[in-house]
């Protein structure tokens, strides 16, 4: 049967079908579309349920309600907490404005979060050209301590300045200079570098050391001048070795003594 | 309903003391069990109370309402289907035929009648269309806006469901004449 017979015969079960459709309706029975018969008795059906009993519930359920009621009364917070959470969802997710100010949201977050990781690439980049460039300047550096001419060796302290103490094999490389560079300027160079450091336990270490490695006066004074200004006690005792030395010239043992007692 | 979407939960009671019966009706009809009707109209209101904020006031605060409570019948019908309950026509024809067999005595208790009981057999749909327009008394353009579809829609919808309903009846009529 047609969908449109249907929408009528529902019509005429109800007795709510206008003059025009009453017609359509009659011409459909007439021409053997409508069966009379199964409509009348599916009116008689539907009377029956409309004049059947309507269920009733116990008082129990009312009692339930109330009870229910109360209790939603008497513990207001949780529920807030959780009405809170529901009315922003309804705000993002409910209303076209919510929507269109999630998206905005989300975008803006994409592109904070866009440039922070690019400028994090960025960064990363920066750090390995730097991490690059100090091992070359290291590798320059250590190959030009072990070059014969004098200015390119001093030049080879200069280059490790910045990598000392951060570089422990470029540090390692300045006190071998420091200690047995045959050149004095070269030494006194070495030396210059290695107190910029002095703060560091290991380096002010490898210079307390480096006192009774020295030979010429020069750098016996500049270490004691160094030690002076560190007041460094540790020293002392490399200065009295000195001082007490054989060859030692009187000059160097006079100042080396003024120096020990301005430390001490 | 809009005092209770403002927080006076006073109201609630209310809206409850006006449709309650009506609710109960709905699921009775739907389920045939009172105790399951009682629960899910409790439940109905209790979602009424929690998604408050949700209505906006637009619409018929029974549509609204009825919207909810398909929805948790629907729950409850797939949660029946899980346990496995389904209603087998030849099951319930053999029980009918016997009066002293458990699916008689949930009847009598009950007090379904044959109407009730070809109800019963009808598909969801087509049950919950007949309850919403018969019992519930609904206008079409109410239901369609229930449960989504044109007005015309509906009509077929309940044409269909009667001539079903029609035919369930009066197999339940040969059987019944049967057993006595």
């Amino acid at each position: 049967m047609d969908e449109q017979y249907m929408s009528l015969i529902t019509d005429y079960i109800d007795n709510n079908l206008s003059t025009e459709r009453k017609r359509e309706f009659d011409t459909y029975v007439a021409e053997g579309h409508i069966d009379m018969s199964e409509v009348e008795a599916i009116k008689v059906l539907q009377t029956k349920m409309e004049t059947a009993d309507t269920p009733e519930p116990s008082v129990a359920m009312t009692d339930n309600f109330y009870r229910m009621l109360n209790d939603a009364k008497a513990q207001p917070s949780p529920n807030k907490r959780e009405w809170s959470l529901e009315r922003v969802w309804q705000l993002l997710f409910g209303t076209n404005s919510g929507r269109l100010a999630f998206g905005m949201a989300v975008l803006l977050i994409g592109v904070v979060a866009g440039r922070g990781f690019s400028g994090n690439a960025y960064q990363n980049e920066l750090k390995n050209l730097s991490s690059q460039m100090s091992e070359m300047q290291q590798m320059m550096s250590m190959a030009m301590l072990e070059e014969e001419s004098v200015s390119e060796r001093l030049k080879g302290v200069q280059m490790s300045s910045g990598l000392v103490s951060s570089n422990k094999e470029v540090t390692d490389a300045m006190f071998v200079t420091l200690n047995n560079d045959e050149s004095t300027n070269v030494r006194m160079a070495a030396l210059n570098l290695l107190s910029e450091y002095a703060d560091d336990p290991a380096i002010r270490e490898g210079l307390i050391n480096s006192i009774s490695e020295q030979e010429s006066p020069l750098m016996q004074l500049a270490l004691a001048e160094l030690m002076v200004e560190l007041q460094e006690q540790k020293a002392v005792k490399e200065f009295n070795q000195i001082i007490e030395g054989e060859y030692t010239p009187e000059e160097v043992k006079t100042t080396l003594r003024e120096s020990v007692n301005k430390i001490m | 309903m809009l005092k209770v979407k403002a927080g006076q939960l006073d109201q609630l009671g209310l809206l409850f003391e006006r449709h309650n019966r009506p609710l109960y009706g709905f699921f009775y009809r739907l389920t045939a069990d009172g105790a399951i009707s009682e629960d899910l109209v409790q439940n109905v209101f209790v979602r009424i109370m929690k998604y408050s904020h949700t209505y906006k006031g637009d619409g018929k605060f029974t549509t609204w309402m009825y919207h909810m409570a398909r929805n948790l019948f629907a729950d409850h019908y797939k949660k029946q289907k899980k346990m496995g309950y389904k209603e087998d026509p030849e099951v319930t024809d053999k029980y009918f035929r016997d009066e002293f067999n458990a699916e008689e005595k949930r009847i009598k208790e009950e007090q379904l009648d044959m109407l009730q009981l070809a109800m019963n057999r009808l598909s969801e749909d087509k049950r919950e269309v007949l309850v919403l327009s018969k019992y519930q008394g609904m206008k079409y353009q109410d239901i369609a806006e229930v449960l989504e579809i044109t007005e015309s829609a509906v009509k077929v919808r309940i044409f269909r469901a009667l001539k079903d309903l029609k035919a369930q009846y009066e197999k339940l009529e040969v059987v019944n004449s049967q057993g006595t």
